[in-house]
């Protein structure tokens, strides 16, 4: 009769609360050498190969409680994919596709560039940012989340400061340039975080560069009178490009992060906590 | 010792044990126990999230062997992990004489 392999069904009861993890399939290989090595000098002590098996896993600890001490950030809190954080990658997409249309509407019948937003469009524009902005600041929250980020002093920070840019740049579109900095600075505290989790991805550094990119290129144009100039003394290629290249990095940063943390599946429950 | 009250504490017992030469996390966890005198009470499964804390925040550095026929990871003290450590030992050292201060200056904790 073949001899029960205690810790194949262990690991096996274990492997799914560490798929969140980077390098999971190392993390079951590490947990596995411990596991044996446990197992084989209890065996060497002269104590059966079940046996052995069975104090080893009970020193090790029941499977729900080590994959949640794997999912504890350094401040204790859980940090695992929930429904909320899965919304919040739906969301992350909705608003990269807002952010796009607000960037065409924005050029549509001006790509001749001889003015920035007209009266007319402005409205529409500042309806898109919005729209655009409300689902970023939703998807702001949710990222915080997944890093397991509660109260904390970072997370309002950074949810502040992306409520600002909401009724900020919703109220003045046309003033982008300088009033999309505080969702700069929230983009730079919530990759921080994702960064000192080990979740980040190197494209989650568009979203914090974007929008000073877009303002640098804006003002970089206008010193050196690119185009024509308008009623207002200033050059609308400049406008146009400068905005252009911020939406598009965005998007793109909000695609990947939307993309993450859609595609990951909801956690259960684990030791009575919901995830 | 409750794991509840070793865990605000795991971080420098780590950093303590692994200054001593790059191991493995079963040797970490035995020499933990070792040196305790088994009175450290936490399911051994939930020191590896704590190595893996430590080395993501560049504490530790680690590397993989078959040297023993199986594939095992060692961990080491890196130079950051050198400096935290001795803050860590700083801060505990002041903080258990004030604490043997409070107790009517009983050595503590009592020695094993």
């Amino acid at each position: 009769m073949a001899e029960a392999d205690l810790i194949a069904a262990y690991l096996n009861e274990l492997q799914p609360g560490l798929r969140w993890q980077r390098n999971a399939d190392l993390v079951a290989l590490e947990l596995e050498d411990h596991l044996r090595e446990s197992a084989a000098r209890r065996t060497a002590l002269g104590i059966d190969s079940v046996a052995a098996q069975q104090e080893t896993l009970q020193q090790f600890g029941e499977p729900h409680m080590v994959a949640l001490a794997f999912n504890l950030n350094s401040k204790g809190d859980i940090a695992m994919p929930t429904k909320f954080t899965r919304a919040a990658g739906t969301s992350a997409l909705i608003a990269a596709g807002l952010w796009i249309t607000a960037a065409v509407t924005g050029l549509w019948g001006q790509l001749d560039m001889t003015e920035a937003w007209s009266d007319a469009i402005v409205p529409v524009i500042a309806a898109l940012f919005f729209a655009a902005l409300l689902c970023t600041l939703f998807t702001v929250a949710g990222t915080l989340t997944r890093t397991g980020g509660g109260r904390d002093p970072l997370t309002i920070s950074a949810l502040v400061l992306a409520g600002i840019s909401v009724l900020v740049m919703s109220a003045m579109p046309w003033g982008w340039t300088f009033s999309a900095l505080p969702l700069a600075v929230a983009a730079l505290l919530v990759t921080l975080r994702l960064r000192a989790n080990g979740l980040g991805s190197p494209a989650h550094w568009l979203l914090v560069a974007a929008w000073p990119l877009g303002s640098a290129t804006w003002i970089l144009m206008e010193a050196l009178r690119v185009g024509q100039v308008d009623s207002y003394g200033e050059y609308p290629a400049a406008f146009h490009t400068g905005f252009a290249l911020a939406v598009a990095l965005f998007a793109l940063g909000l695609i990947a992060i939307g993309r993450w943390l859609h595609s990951e599946e909801p956690a259960v429950v684990l030791d009575g906590a919901t995830a | 010792m409750k794991g509840q009250a070793l865990k605000g504490h795991l971080d420098l017992l780590i950093l303590a044990v692994l200054a001593e030469g790059p191991r493995h996390g079963y040797a970490v966890i035995e020499l933990l126990k070792e040196r305790s005198g088994d009175n450290f009470d936490l399911p051994e499964g939930t020191i590896y999230p704590v190595l893996h804390r430590l080395q993501k925040a560049d504490l530790l550095a680690s590397d993989w062997d078959n040297s023993q026929g199986r594939a095992r990871r060692t961990y080491r003290l890196s130079d950051k992990g050198k400096l935290a450590l001795a803050e860590k030992r700083t801060a505990w050292d002041q903080f258990s004489r004030a604490v043997g201060s409070v107790l009517g200056g009983a050595p503590w904790p009592k020695p094993i």
